[in-house]
């Protein structure tokens, strides 16, 4: 018997079976909340328990499972090693090309009381790393302040509200799902809130960029 | 410096070693010496804002332009300018290929280039 028909043995027998239909009916659940009600949590909670049931079961199932524990391992370790260099190198590579702007960020930082770092390039670009949110002097030099001000908020959101990319990540790797939820549309929700749905909804339509355009209709739908 | 893997000889003028854009636009700051990106943009309407703010920056990371933020309260912009004229640029560009192929073929390219100069003149 292979370790693959010993694993699927073990999971027919009734000791194993009952907790494996829970594992699997309650993810389903939260995973059907999650599309529902769009909230994270849910997912998390899902993947979560997923990822305890696989690791209880690799360690419990009286199966010739190495191979499969080494794949799971593998997998999961290299995810991560990966997710954690992309993770440094952004950062890294966002320290370095900073460039001190005092006049115009202070403001921002004390309106939003998160701190405001501005990139060394003319391309336009803006993103939430850690605590910190980037923008680039290219979308400076674009935007007016009211519409900077907006993709700040944008930026706020992610930082103080979505989840983070890394645990995240992590857990949709280690549960072996996915990392389906998208909440630009709550970011940009929550700064029309803040600064007005005008100034969001310019500061969309200059950065022109098709998806953009696409939240910029949703914002107006939803009004 | 110039690669010399983007240097192509069957092209016009600075395009040998430079793309049309990256031409356009040292062109545009030889004549204006400072320029702001609008009024790059501003010239070359026809290139998409992505594409100029890609060449400019690549331009500055390759050091044939430079440029310095100007902040004021309600605004924040770059300021460019060249870092050298077109005939610096000749001789940058000249001293670093010529050094190349005395790397690679020592005395010969130098005599050559006497022959050249001599049929030329």
């Amino acid at each position: 018997m292979n370790s693959l028909d010993c694993f699927l043995g073990c999971l027919t027998q009734p000791g194993i079976l009952l907790p494996f239909s829970i594992v699997v009916a309650s993810s389903l659940s939260l995973l059907a909340l999650f599309f529902k009600l769009r909230r994270y949590e849910l997912l998390l909670g899902g993947q979560i328990i997923v990822t305890v049931s696989i690791l209880f079961g690799l360690v419990s199932m009286n199966c010739p499972m190495y191979q499969w524990i080494w794949v799971y391992s593998g997998v999961v370790s290299s995810g991560v090693l990966v997710l954690m260099l992309v993770r440094y190198w952004i950062a890294r590579q966002a320290r370095k090309n900073t460039v001190p702007l005092s006049s115009f960020v202070l403001p921002l930082e004390k309106e939003f009381e998160i701190p405001v770092r501005v990139i060394d390039t003319q391309k336009i670009r803006a993103f939430a790393h850690g605590k910190v949110a980037y923008l680039s002097v290219g979308l400076l030099e674009h935007l007016n302040r009211d519409e900077v001000r907006a993709v700040v908020a944008h930026e706020v959101y992610h930082i103080k509200h979505s989840p983070d990319k890394l645990i995240s990540s992590l857990l949709a790797l280690s549960s072996l799902t996915f990392k389906p939820y998208n909440d630009e549309h709550l970011a940009d929700k929550y700064a029309a809130e803040v600064v007005g749905k005008d100034n969001l909804a310019k500061a969309l339509k200059k950065l022109e960029t098709a998806s953009s355009m696409q939240r910029n209709n949703d914002i107006f739908r939803s009004s | 410096m110039v690669k010399l893997e983007r240097i192509s000889l069957r092209n016009e003028g600075l395009k040998k070693f430079f793309s049309s854009n990256e031409v356009r636009i040292l062109d545009l700051l030889w004549k204006g010496q400072t320029l702001t990106s609008a009024q790059i943009q501003l010239e070359c309407e026809d290139l998409s804002l992505a594409c100029v703010a890609g060449t400019l920056d690549r331009l500055v990371k390759s050091g044939f332009v430079e440029r310095k933020v100007d902040e004021g309260e309600t605004r924040v912009r770059y300021i460019y300018s060249p870092t050298c004229t077109k005939d610096e640029l000749g001789m940058r560009i000249s001293e670093h290929v010529v050094d190349c192929l005395i790397d690679t073929f020592g005395t010969a390219v130098v005599s050559n280039i006497g022959k050249t100069r001599g049929k030329r003149s």
